[in-house]
């Protein structure tokens, strides 16, 4: 299978980083979502800057023909409705021409360097999230087939696969179930309560869409003592060809899990912090086949009820051709890493100057927290 | 022989081994740094444009809204249909089975329980019934629909009336109410109390005019419908004799 079957195949997945109780500290109420869109977002059709007069010409045929305005300078593709009510509401922050600084267009490369924030793709065995668990010595288990490099740290972080397909075995109850009636009366009824706790306790999800995997995550991170940490996987954004429905297709998929996380939160969306994060941007020019090719830089969402939303960040670098990372690509002028590092300072607690030198390896990453949140 | 066997399968292992360092086919881990990046100093914060802006609300402030927003509109609608209610209390009576139903110059009074049956709500008590009496110096013989959302509210009647020896198409505002029902997909349009007095058939843009009179939200399935097949009943159908006093 080639690697851009793999990614065109690869639907949403869900993956939780728990936290016992006993091992809070700082914050113990605040979350952290991270979606992920593989495939490489094309940032300049998702938020797309409506006054930059290139635009035009490199892609007039992959530009929608509605927008939704947020100002003079930008606006946002049709598909995000719910993300532009969010962000007149003040909940969701624009940040465009961003991205790690990773330029060679790998998804697998990129996916990894993104997920570990080393200096370069492969180098880590942990991931930012992951790694800034550790620093609050927090514990964790992934609740997936396998635990995302992005939540791998090193403190008794285990793994857990909630394999609850229809008809699936599930040892607990089913063992519980097989001793009932051999119990005396008085034992049925502690027993029947067991079996409650543990059908209670189990995740239970058959519908594996990823607007389905934001409500569970949304639920499960809105319990008292649920998961600190969730990272979405959503898949189809390596639009190579007819870009125009595709990426609305997908980016309405992003938009009602937004939108689903928020209201499964339910209050817990003020203290929840989403990124969207996608391993690289797309080039500037539409191709020969109506879509777009692996580029640079491209845009991020950043959400939640502390977030400092209502506007779009940018330090824009323009279209021109001269502008352009190797004459092809929206030059990135934010590194993402800082965004990253804002959202974990929120959550975790921690100095920023600890996560720049012990999560990113990067002790002059900028601080942008206070651009962030309030 | 050995020895170079094992030599020669050391090499190859030394090399799948090396193989897997590579990322991508390289050897060399490159570290990245991308001179480009100038991070915030540029960074530049493009608001929304204030009129499209809302404000900044908690969860806890947004329900709050949501319920003081919801309270005030039903103050506004109670206040409203209070109005409408004591309006419609000038127009209609019914006792003891009796429909009394007053326009500016006319009188309709229909004789009690002629070829009455239930209609089989679930919200509230109606019946479909054969009504006859005098419009004005005219007898008419007609069929209406009585609800009562007195399960609701106490103060709450839906009377639709359809005059059946009259003209061609008489009996249409009785269809157009049951076709909008239907579309509602469910037994009762409005979960409130609403008041439509439907008048005639021949003129159901009257009709619906009044029932817009009581219920504002022009948004609800049942009144576009009603409305809709009004409009365009209205330019078919000749000549409105009865006009209420209800319409506005």
């Amino acid at each position: 299978m080639k690697r851009r079957d793999f990614l065109k195949l690869s639907g949403g997945s869900l993956t939780l980083a728990s936290v016992p109780t006993w091992a809070r500290s700082n914050n113990p109420n605040r979350r952290l979502v991270v979606f992920f869109l593989e495939g490489g977002l094309d940032g300049l059709s998702a938020l797309v800057p409506k006054a930059e007069g290139a635009l035009e010409s490199h892609r007039e045929s992959l530009l929608p023909t509605t927008l939704l305005d947020l100002n003079s300078h930008w606006a946002l593709d049709p598909s995000l409705r719910n993300t532009h009510k969010l962000m007149l509401s003040q909940d969701i922050l624009g940040v465009h021409a961003t991205n790690f600084p990773y330029t060679k267009r790998s998804h697998f490369e990129g996916q990894n360097f993104i997920q570990g924030a080393g200096k370069a793709p492969f180098t880590e065995s942990t991931g930012w999230i992951g790694r800034g668990l550790d620093l609050v010595n927090y514990g964790g288990r992934a609740m997936s087939l396998d635990t995302p490099l992005l939540l791998r740290g090193t403190t008794s972080i285990d793994n857990y696969y909630p394999a609850h397909v229809k008809g699936a075995y599930n040892p607990s109850s089913d063992l519980l179930r097989s001793i009932h009636s051999g119990l005396s009366e008085q034992w049925q009824t502690t027993n029947e309560k067991l079996i409650a706790r543990v059908t209670k306790n189990t995740y239970q999800s058959n519908d594996r869409s990823p607007n389905a995997l934001a409500r569970e995550a949304g639920k499960a991170l809105s319990q008292k003592d649920g998961p600190i940490a969730a990272m979405i996987r959503l898949g189809g954004y390596d639009t190579h060809a007819g870009q125009g429905s595709r990426l609305g297709s997908k980016l309405s998929e992003l938009d009602l899990c937004i939108s689903s996380l928020k209201d499964s939160l339910g209050e817990a969306w003020d203290n929840t912090t989403f990124i969207t994060l996608t391993e690289f941007g797309r080039t500037v020019k539409v191709n020969g086949s109506s879509g777009s090719d692996h580029g640079y830089g491209t845009c991020m969402f950043i959400g939640g009820g502390a977030v400092n939303g209502g506007a779009v960040l940018a330090d824009w670098p323009g279209l021109a051709k001269s502008d352009l990372f190797e004459r092809r690509d929206l030059m990135a002028t934010l590194d993402s890493r800082s965004l990253c590092a804002a959202a974990l300072e929120h959550t975790l607690g921690l100095e920023h100057d600890e996560i720049a030198e012990r999560v990113f390896f990067e002790p002059n990453l900028k601080r942008v927290t206070d651009r962030i949140y309030l | 022989m050995k020895l170079a066997y094992l030599a020669v399968m050391a090499a190859v292992l030394a090399g799948c081994q090396s193989a897997t360092q590579k990322p991508n086919g390289t050897n060399n881990v490159e570290r990245v740094t991308i001179e480009s990046q100038n991070y915030q100093e540029g960074m530049h914060r493009y608001p929304v444009d204030a009129q499209l802006l809302k404000p900044k609300l908690s969860i806890a402030q947004q329900e709050l809204a949501k319920r003081e927003a919801e309270k005030e509109r039903n103050r506004k609608r109670n206040s409203e249909m209070a109005q409408d209610v004591q309006q419609a209390s000038k127009f209609y009576s019914e006792i003891d089975g009796w429909f009394t139903w007053m326009t500016d110059q006319k009188q309709f009074t229909a004789a009690p329980n002629l070829k009455s049956k239930p209609m089989r709500l679930l919200m509230a008590d109606g019946r479909e019934q054969m009504v006859k009496g005098l419009l004005g110096n005219r007898e008419i013989e007609a069929r209406a629909k009585v609800i009562h959302f007195g399960v609701l509210t106490d103060r709450s009647v839906m009377l639709i009336i359809a005059p059946i020896k009259n003209t061609p198409g008489s009996e249409t505002s009785v269809s157009v109410f049951n076709e909008a029902v239907a579309a509602c997909g469910t037994a009762l349009p409005y979960a409130f109390g609403d008041i439509h007095f439907i008048s005639r058939t021949t003129n159901p843009a009257v009709a619906a005019k009044q029932a817009c009179i009581v219920e504002k939200t022009q948004h609800d399935q049942f009144l576009r419908v009603f409305y809709n097949n009004a409009l365009s009943i209205e330019q078919q159908v000749e000549g409105a004799e009865l006009v209420l006093g209800l319409s506005s």
